[in-house]
């Protein structure tokens, strides 16, 4: 009998074949079933989340001892594991994160509330023992030996050097995009209203910036608000496991975001810096088990290290000098029609859609300030001083806010651009004049 | 028990079999099935696996009986769980048919789910085939959701 220990055991807890647990009642019945979730605790320890299979519950009191059966995602290897019942959580930092990654998981498919947990049980490792395979071992052809952390390593190295916001984050995408070779990226930045709103994206067909998500939704939302890095390695099974226990799930909710309609694995991150969630990282693939324990360990590490950034760049301008006074002299294109509807900072440039919420209002506040005093030229500093924006939550998120405006007008090509010259300032570039009409 | 005939079609088509059962000690085993035969009329299910893959399964069965089977459809998640005593039986040219049948099935039915064949190959062994021929006690609904664990009544 060969044995492996639990901890190179990571890749049969992924979720992605469904583990079997089978136990035994006090009078000898066996019971067999299927384990949606199993969460490895620790080296010795695994925790059982079982919504509906109340049989083994009964059971697991009246005979402690239990099998588990696991599968090595990547090759099909089974783990045999006799395991004995320890004891019921329902709360700590394990049941948390199992119910988390239920909810999440479910609340994709509409099943949150169907999904819910109540308990995990956690058992003692006994013994592990490998089962032979009936084929020649098949290699781990989905697995990927890179070295993720040496790779987070360099990349981390690139992202210290950055002093600014935008080159931070183009940074950090690059970085996954190629260096991890992520087929999809996308990040959001949080504002004071819990909400997330997509700031860049790689690999989707249209970038999504400014795209919204409410506080809790998607598992960008989850991962957010929970403070706490969520994965799913096989969607297709939640789909069809949700259907199982519903007939018929909800309709599919449009989610205005940049998304891969078939993905199989999802991983969101969220970026926590000073107790505080600043945004997420996520990415997905059409690959079942795309992303691995290395790759949670090194998204873990950079979504800190960028969220430290954020927040320095965010409360530091710098020392600068004035913003000059030019006056401008460029704008003799033909003029440009802005519509601000005041009941939600909505901006219409030509009538088309830009931006709504503070960096319409941003917008607004620096156009008006052009045709007041013709200067095109400002700084983050004195809009941070203008009471006239009013924005007692512009604070803490300033950058993020000119950042999402500025690379909205660039994406939608407008005649109005706004240009950063340099570390705490910001530039309006206009192709002719500006007409703003205020309405409600 | 008698069984319903749904549920007789149900147990031979290509569905996942996951097998129960305990040594003297009380310890559970998890073994896995190869194909399955039901007299619906009888209450008998024949269930085949490889005593090479699954020996634990097979010296339990000889020694106490005590069976448990879960029959999972890997589409929807639709699963039943039979329960009884079993005796195990070598193997005669039906079952060896219905379990390369059931190979084949199982097979593709996994692969339309997106599973690599390399990873189906080893949950499923013909080597050193036996029969574990289940006298069915009792039937449940084991789909995951709020009926699962109800027990189906005996078909009269």
């Amino acid at each position: 009998m060969s044995t492996a220990p639990l901890a190179g055991l990571d890749a049969c807890f992924e979720g992605v074949i469904p583990s079997i647990l089978a136990t035994t009642s006090a009078a000898g019945v066996p019971n067999i079933s299927y384990l949606s979730h199993v969460v490895q605790v620790d080296g010795v320890h695994v925790a059982l989340s079982n919504q509906f299979f109340s049989k083994t519950a009964s059971n697991i009191r009246e005979n402690p001892r239990a099998a588990l059966l696991v599968v090595d995602a990547r090759d099909g290897t089974q783990y045999r594991l006799d395991i004995r019942y320890a004891e019921s959580r329902d709360s700590g930092a394990v049941f948390e994160q199992v119910a988390a990654q239920l909810q999440a998981s479910s609340a994709q498919v509409g099943m949150a509330e169907v999904m819910k947990l109540r308990a995990v049980d956690v058992y003692r490792v006994e013994s592990v023992q490998r089962l032979p395979h009936p084929d020649e071992p098949v290699p781990a052809a989905a697995a990927d030996s890179a070295d993720r952390l040496g790779l987070a390593a360099a990349l981390s190295e690139r992202l210290a050097e950055q002093v600014e916001l935008e080159p931070l984050l183009d940074t950090l995408l690059d970085g996954l995009a190629r260096d991890f070779g992520y087929e999809r990226v996308l990040l959001l930045l949080g504002d004071a209203q819990g909400r997330l709103v997509a700031v860049d994206s790689r690999g989707y067909p249209a970038s999504g910036i400014g795209a919204e998500l409410l506080p809790g939704e998607g598992l960008a939302g989850r991962a957010a608000r929970g403070k706490r890095l969520l994965k799913s390695s096989d969607l297709s099974r939640v789909r069809r496991f949700a259907s199982a226990i519903r007939d018929t799930p909800d309709p599919a909710r449009e989610i205005p975001l940049p998304a891969l309609p078939d993905a199989m694995s999802q991983i969101a991150v969220p970026l926590v810096a000073g107790g505080r969630v600043q945004g997420v990282v996520f990415a997905e693939s059409r690959r079942r088990y795309a992303f691995t324990r290395q790759d949670e360990a090194a998204l873990a590490l950079l979504a800190r290290q960028l969220a430290a950034a954020i927040r320095v760049v965010e409360h530091g301008d710098g020392e600068l000098a004035p913003a000059r006074a030019d006056r401008d002299t460029a704008a003799d294109g033909p003029p440009c029609r802005l519509r601000h509807h005041l009941a939600d900072d909505s901006v219409f440039i030509e009538n088309e859609y830009v931006i709504k919420g503070v960096p319409g209002r941003l917008l607004v506040f620096l156009v008006e300030r052009m045709l007041q005093e013709g200067r095109r030229e400002f700084t983050n500093r004195e809009l941070r001083l203008a009471p006239a924006l009013g924005l007692p939550d512009i604070k803490d998120n300033l950058e993020t806010r000119l950042l999402l405006l500025r690379r909205r007008l660039a994406e939608r090509q407008l005649p109005l651009q706004l240009e950063r010259p340099g570390r705490g300032r910001i530039l309006l570039r206009v192709a002719g004049r500006v007409l703003v009409e205020h309405l409600p | 028990m008698r069984l319903d005939d749904d549920l007789a079609t149900f147990l031979q088509s290509p569905v996942m079999i996951i097998i129960g059962s305990h040594d003297a000690a009380g310890q559970p085993q998890v073994g896995r099935g190869h194909g399955a035969l039901v007299d619906a009329v009888a209450g008998v299910v024949e269930l085949l696996f490889s005593r090479w893959l699954w020996p634990g399964t097979a010296g339990n069965i000889a020694a106490n009986g005590a069976i448990a089977v879960t029959f999972a459809r890997p589409r929807d998640y639709a699963a039943y769980q039979i329960k009884g005593k079993a005796t195990l039986l070598v193997p005669e040219p039906r079952h060896v048919q219905a379990a390369a049948a059931y190979d084949d099935a199982i097979r593709a039915a996994l692969g339309a789910q997106g599973i690599p064949p390399p990873l189906i190959a080893s949950w499923l062994s013909d080597r050193d085939p036996v029969v574990a021929r289940i006298a069915v006690a009792e039937a449940f609904v084991q789909t995951p959701g709020p009926r699962a664990g109800l027990a189906l009544e005996p078909t009269a």
